[in-house]
């Protein structure tokens, strides 16, 4: 396969402002523009953790991250990065959760296993996430925004920042080696 | 791979993307927005803000009145100096018609009677002692100078560990007094007196529009005549340069310039030696252009040194050509 070349970014709305606006709205205490950044930023933070390894408390986690911004945010000094404040505070977080749940003994769960679902070659979501937990940082965060929260490769680019180049070669270099990893798990 | 898919599912389907997200779609965030970001600031009722506002307002005017009620409506007797020691009689009287009750502090006019001295220190450290026969009021100036203002006697400055200046206030001057500064200033009734300076510094300057300089270094005397400070001299100065000092100063020939006696005569630059250069700095100050220049020839004569000085700055009276030439003469 090769990989397309990088077109350069088409015109883009200015994300920036956008942001700088909704979090100058948001210190004055709106309310609404606060949960304006949420929808927006709700899912890449969520893709941020499960990237990182964080499982069934991603949801939880989203939730404090943005709580805990919302508390922080008279700190952030440049009000049109706060994408790039609340990713790395979401990448802080899992690593420190990480941490705290590798010093605690396991749950064990109990009761009846709800079915799973798998692909055509049998693998389940939990393979899948393991083959793209074990890419580079750039490509699996890139390849969970675009396989697990639906974001496309504009609204990707959008949210974190990166060129449309970039997260183009970001999805298909991170495609060609998840499918080479699931070849790994499952020739 | 259909690359257009990946990008933004456009064009066919590719089978096996569509199958992981398919699988992966189970774990897509499906959160809502937390209530805790929801919800609106807490604020209280009016009703409250009102009675917090008041209890404000209330401790505000307690402390406002324990205040008022605390300060003194007279001012504090100032500090800057204190009587440590006398000998035999003196008073100490406040200005006005409120007597002290008792103590004696800033403020204070103190007087010694005949053969009695007092002995003042100042917050900063500096003492001066308060001879026979001597008024002198002791003026609050804070810490940072120490004022005396001297009626008529004689005060004794010692060097102590201040290093801040004694001023004397003096009919024929303020007298700036440097830290470490042991000197004698006498001043009679009749306007006659003296100024000594055994070691240090001291500068008067004379009080209005023309500002006169007089410098005493370490051993340097002049007299007082008539209400006239005279030009300093060395203690030990030749008799034929007191003589001609004398004969030149006292008294003030007819039409004299109000600050000095404008016409240097040449007995006097003559009898001027190596070692009279505070007398030739001093005169500087009490003659016009031309006698400067005949002051800077000598002390050309006198001193090979003196080339390094600005001419034109020295006949201008500028105040760092002469402060350098002083440093000169006083390392000699």
């Amino acid at each position: 396969m090769t990989v397309p070349a990088a077109s350069p970014a088409p015109a883009e709305p200015p994300s920036g402002e956008r942001d700088a606006a909704l979090v100058a709205a948001a210190r004055s205490g709106d309310r609404g523009a606060f949960a304006s950044l949420y929808e927006r930023y709700a899912r890449v933070v969520h893709a941020v953790l499960l990237s990182a390894g964080v499982k069934a408390e991603a949801e939880d986690l989203t939730q404090e991250v943005f709580v805990s911004a919302m508390r922080s945010l008279s700190s952030l000094k440049d009000p049109a990065a706060f994408g790039g404040w609340l990713l790395t505070s979401a990448r802080n977080r899992a690593a420190s959760f990480l941490r705290h749940k590798a010093a605690a003994p396991p749950l064990r769960l109990v009761g009846e296993a709800a079915p799973t679902t798998t692909t055509r070659e049998g693998l389940n979501a939990e393979d899948v996430m393991s083959a793209i937990r074990s890419l580079p940082e750039a490509y699996r965060d890139t390849l969970v925004l675009r396989l697990v929260e639906g974001l496309t490769g504009p609204e990707i680019a959008d949210r974190t920042g990166l060129t449309h180049g970039s997260v183009r070669v970001n999805l298909h270099r991170g495609m060609d080696m998840l499918r080479a990893k699931l070849a790994e798990v499952n020739p | 791979m259909n690359a257009d898919y990946l990008w933004d599912r456009s064009g066919p389907v590719d089978e096996h993307i569509a199958d992981l997200e398919r699988v992966l779609a189970g774990h897509a965030f499906t959160g809502r927005v937390p209530a805790e970001l929801m919800r609106e600031p807490r604020r209280l009722p009016w009703r409250d803000r009102a009675i917090i506002a008041a209890g404000v307002l209330l401790v505000l005017a307690s402390l406002t009145r324990y205040w008022i009620v605390r300060t003194p409506l007279v001012p504090r007797a100032p500090i800057s100096w204190t009587i440590a020691s006398s000998t035999g009689t003196y008073t100490a009287e406040t200005p006005g018609p409120t007597k002290s009750p008792g103590g004696h502090e800033t403020g204070q006019w103190v007087e010694t009677s005949a053969g009695a001295s007092v002995r003042l220190e100042a917050l900063s450290g500096g003492i001066v002692t308060l001879n026979a026969d001597t008024r002198a009021l002791m003026v609050d100036m804070g810490n940072t100078t120490q004022r005396l203002e001297l009626a008529h006697g004689s005060i004794y400055t010692e060097p102590s560990k201040s290093d801040t200046p004694i001023e004397v206030v003096t009919p024929v001057g303020i007298a700036t007094i440097a830290p470490g500064t042991a000197c004698l200033i006498t001043y009679d009734k009749l306007k006659n007196g003296s100024v000594e300076v055994k070691r240090g510094r001291i500068e008067f300057r004379t009080q209005g529009p023309d500002t006169q300089v007089t410098r005493f270094g370490a051993g340097s005397t002049a007299t007082i005549a008539f209400g006239r400070l005279y030009t300093p001299r060395r203690g030990d100065a030749s008799p034929e340069l007191i003589a001609a000092l004398t004969a030149y100063e006292s008294p003030p020939p007819p039409g004299a310039h109000r600050l000095g006696w404008t016409d240097i005569p040449p007995s006097v630059l003559q009898a001027a030696g190596t070692a009279d250069e505070i007398t030739l700095w001093n005169l500087m100050h009490r003659t016009d252009e031309d006698g400067r220049k005949r002051i800077i020839g000598r002390a050309r004569e006198l001193t090979k040194s003196m080339w390094k000085l600005d001419n034109d700055a020295l006949l201008r009276l500028d105040d760092g050509a002469m402060e350098t030439w002083w440093q000169m003469l006083e390392s000699r």
